[in-house]
């Protein structure tokens, strides 16, 4: 059953129930509010562009999602962008829109394991559910994890210590 | 690991409304369309009578009818698309400079060139006309030339018709006859030693003297190259009393007093006459 047959009209509503969702995923990846402004933009205009049908807000979602993690790794390697150190991101947190340093911490994290981890952690989905989405292997899903896990633990640690 | 700190870190990464109005905004723009109404709901203005009566109501012959606005339905000003790019004024500085951009000077350009293209035929029949005269100057003058016209011999027969009216002649001294039309001139001719041929002036009789041979075929013929400007004309006289009209002629690089070529009417060839000749008056 398709829950939105007519995008066009039905855009608000969508808008509505993912911005947040998009917005996020596309801030863990981007790190400025500019940018990820510009990403949420394009994932929504390629949903209308799309005509594309779901069988249920969730798909939706995933789709969005989907959507939305590609288009930055597509952006950042476009546009040769170098993951920037931890100092860095941190010194950038303390005057841009980045509250908290485990943010910052989540934020320094390798491309390949972002989309996870927020899935994961931030979303609450299993790690089947987020290989699903992200059309992944299961067990890729969760070396990701847990190397990710390895990461935050080390790096929080450190920072609070 | 604190999974409610990252949550809690995620959770702070949200839009505010203004951004989200904003991005709401540049979607609907950017994916073509604006607001509630979509482009199958802006309909031509002629496509919307709003009183069909006033609309096709009669006008009388040779009445105008006023403009009625109130027929038409106007297109709501919201329904036409922003523009998607901002205008950008560009400095008339930094505009490059375009043939006929002046408004003092008319763009006459395509007039000009049709103007061009009319003249051409008459442009290509001036030249074809030019090019036939000048074949034809050019033909006059190179034509009589290859016929023979112009010589070197018919120039300096000019010369002798012009001063052979008025030769006079005077008795010879004695000769020796020949039996050859031209004249064998004997040295022993010559009635004054004293006299050259630089001495001679136009119409005086030449007694010449020093031919060379008394044969006309021998050394005393000259090769016409090696004979100068025409001296002008003189009688030569035989040893047997006869005188003929000749044509004097100086040698090329010979001082006249030491030798001049004569040329007899009855024949075309000269011969050396040798200085010195004497003048008889």
């Amino acid at each position: 059953m398709a829950s939105t047959p007519d995008i066009s009209s039905d855009i608000e509503a969508i808008y509505a129930r993912h911005v947040d969702t998009v917005y996020r995923v596309a801030y863990t990846f981007m790190g400025n509010a500019a940018d990820t402004e510009d990403v949420v933009q394009t994932v929504f205009v390629r949903l209308i562009k799309s005509g594309k049908t779901f069988e249920n807000t969730e798909h939706e979602k995933a789709w969005l999602i989907n959507v939305a993690a590609n288009y930055c790794k597509d952006v950042l390697k476009s546009s040769a962008r170098k993951n920037v150190g931890l100092d860095t991101v941190r010194e950038q947190a303390s005057t841009q829109d980045v509250y908290d340093a485990t943010l910052a911490v989540v934020l320094a994290l390798p491309e390949r394991y972002k989309d996870a981890v927020y899935l994961y952690y931030y979303e609450g989905y299993t790690s089947a559910q987020v290989a699903q989405i992200l059309d992944q292997s299961p067990s890729t899903v969760r070396s990701h994890l847990s190397e990710a896990r390895d990461i935050l633990r080390g790096q929080l640690r450190g920072g609070t210590a | 690991m604190k999974n409610e700190k990252i949550v809690h870190a995620l959770d702070s990464i949200a839009p505010d409304e203004s951004a989200k109005r904003r991005m709401l905004e540049n979607i609907k723009r950017q994916a073509g369309f604006e607001g509630e109404e979509t482009a199958a709901d802006v309909k031509p203005v002629s496509a919307v009578p709003a009183n069909p009566a006033a609309v096709s109501a009669p006008v009388p012959r040779g009445e105008t009818k006023p403009f009625d606005s109130s027929a038409f339905t106007p297109i709501p000003e919201a329904s036409f698309p922003e523009a998607p790019f901002e205008e950008v004024l560009i400095p008339s500085e930094d505009l490059p400079d375009l043939p006929h951009a002046s408004v003092d000077e008319p763009v006459t350009y395509r007039h000009e060139e049709r103007k061009q293209q009319m003249s051409r035929p008459w442009a290509i029949g001036i030249g074809i006309a030019a090019c036939l005269v000048l074949a034809a100057g050019v033909g006059a003058l190179t034509i009589p030339h290859f016929l023979g016209a112009g010589s070197s011999d018919n120039r300096s027969a000019s010369v002798s018709m012009e001063n052979s009216a008025a030769v006079t002649g005077n008795a010879a001294e004695s000769a020796s006859s020949g039996e050859d039309s031209a004249p064998s001139i004997d040295q022993g001719a010559t009635a004054g030693p004293d006299q050259t041929y630089s001495e001679l002036s136009w119409n005086d009789t030449v007694y010449a003297a020093g031919v060379q041979s008394s044969d006309q075929s021998d050394a005393a013929r000259l090769d016409p190259t090696e004979v100068g400007d025409s001296l002008g004309t003189s009688t030569a006289a035989s040893l047997d009393g006869d005188t003929q009209d000749v044509e004097v002629f100086a040698m090329v690089g010979i001082d006249p007093a030491a030798a001049v070529a004569v040329r007899f009417p009855s024949d075309t060839a000269y011969y050396l006459y040798t200085a010195p000749v004497s003048e008889i008056s």
